[in-house]
């Protein structure tokens, strides 16, 4: 058997908006307008130090992309599918902790 | 793809009618024993823990447990285990849409192939993202992601750890299973619901394309004694009546050994008594949550003739009226 890879995952690695438009396979323009929408954030303040994304914003780029492309949605309906994603998601969390009790 | 069926009251040694209370206690006590910090032989220790902790996964939760009940009966009658129709594609899901290959996985997420064939991301429940077959009619394509749950406990958490995790690739043109092992570092500092990113080890990606991403989505262990909200901990602490009104020096376990802790004279029900920085870290830069000390008073329910007799002179000497209009 092969040496096993050992892979060294960064939580906090963040990347160029070019690096993200690869990696989610969305380009660069496209980007922007989801931003604009209030869909995806940076990970630091694009003013301040330019457009860097994290992880989480990719998987979340590719989330968006699937819905678009696959599902047919609108950005107002990608906004609103995502805000109610999130939202099961803490009160999942939420619920799971009080549960615990 | 059949899977092994998992009997889970026999993990937490309960019966079938075993009350939500009773679960619970059946939980923390084997959770105990087994916590891999405290279990003589480690490694058996930790598979055990983890056994435990998905069975409290779904029978501590209402929903997931009346769905195992019911796969359950359907279990029994029949001698080999098929998943129900529409979840034949196997444990982990693909996010972004088409799904060309099936997967299974091993090794030590944390979670069996029937836990996740049920119960994670791709079972059913939940949020699925994929399933939907939009062909390949695209020059190069990138490949899919694939989704799977990583339990992590709460010291893995502080200190990080690595983890082998192994790929079952089944290529539908051929058939053909492959099994890839990897190994994954877990930063410390994660947290609950957050993904760790494996790159490249996702679906093959069409026409020379890029390979997808393994996303590794974290669930914390639950832990016999504290609970975990972002990176704070909650420990419920069990408090005499007369400790909460007149005060008390007391010790309490945390993660990182004993903490002393004072409980200020009338301390109410449920009052948190913070203990800064004693909780999980907070990314990789050193900084760490809060330990809060929740106080649970209990209430003496044998007494004997002297602390019945003391408790009446109490009531009658006392002018403390929790009725009292405000």
């Amino acid at each position: 058997m092969n040496a096993v890879q050992l892979f060294e995952t960064d939580a906090n690695a963040v990347y160029t908006i070019e690096e993200a438009a690869r990696l989610a396979n969305v380009p660069r323009h496209q980007i922007a307008v989801y931003y604009k929408y209030g869909l995806v954030s940076p990970a630091k303040d694009p003013d301040d130090v330019g457009w860097f994304f994290n992880d989480d914003a990719i998987r979340a780029l590719r989330r968006i992309e699937y819905l678009r492309s696959t599902r047919g949605l609108n950005l107002a309906g990608i906004k609103l599918v995502l805000e109610l994603m999130r939202e099961v998601e803490v009160l999942s969390q939420e619920v799971r902790f009080l549960r615990q009790r | 793809m059949p899977v092994e069926f998992k009997d889970y009251y026999a993990s937490l040694g309960v019966p079938r009618d075993a009350s939500a209370e009773e679960v619970k206690k059946a939980f923390r006590k084997l959770a105990r024993e087994h916590h891999p910090d405290k279990a003589k032989d480690k490694k058996a220790g930790e598979e055990k823990f983890k056994e435990i902790n998905e069975a409290y996964e779904v029978l501590g939760d209402p929903a997931k447990r009346q769905k195992y009940d019911q796969l359950g009966a359907r279990w029994k009658e029949g001698a080999g285990f098929q998943p129900p129709p529409g979840q034949q594609h196997g444990a982990w899901t693909s996010p972004d849409g088409s799904q060309h290959y099936e997967f299974n996985f091993g090794g030590s997420t944390g979670f069996s192939d029937f836990f996740e064939q049920f119960f994670g991301r791709g079972g059913g429940g939940g949020f699925s993202f994929g399933e939907e077959d939009f062909g390949q009619d695209r020059a190069a394509m990138r490949g899919n992601d694939i989704e799977g749950d990583l339990l992590v406990t709460l010291d893995e958490v502080i200190n990080g750890s690595a983890r082998s995790i192994s790929l079952q690739r089944v290529d539908p043109r051929t058939g053909h299973a492959r099994t890839e092992t990897i190994r994954v570092r877990i930063p410390p500092g994660v947290r609950e619901g957050q993904s760790i990113r494996v790159r490249g080890k996702g679906g093959e990606g069409a026409n020379g394309a890029e390979a997808g991403d393994l996303y590794l989505r974290v669930r914390l262990a639950a832990h016999p004694d504290f609970r975990a909200r972002g990176a704070d901990l909650y420990y419920e602490l069990d408090v005499a009546p007369w400790e909460a009104v007149l005060g008390a020096e007391v010790v309490v376990p945390t993660l990182g050994g004993r903490v002393k802790v004072r409980i200020p004279p009338g301390t109410n029900n449920g009052q948190k008594l913070r203990v800064r920085g004693q909780g999980l870290p907070r990314g990789q830069g050193g900084e760490r949550g809060d330990f809060y000390v929740v106080v649970d008073i209990q209430l003496p329910e044998k007494l004997s003739d002297e602390e019945r007799a003391l408790w009446e002179r109490l009531s009658r000497t006392s002018q403390f009226n929790p009725r009292k209009p405000s």
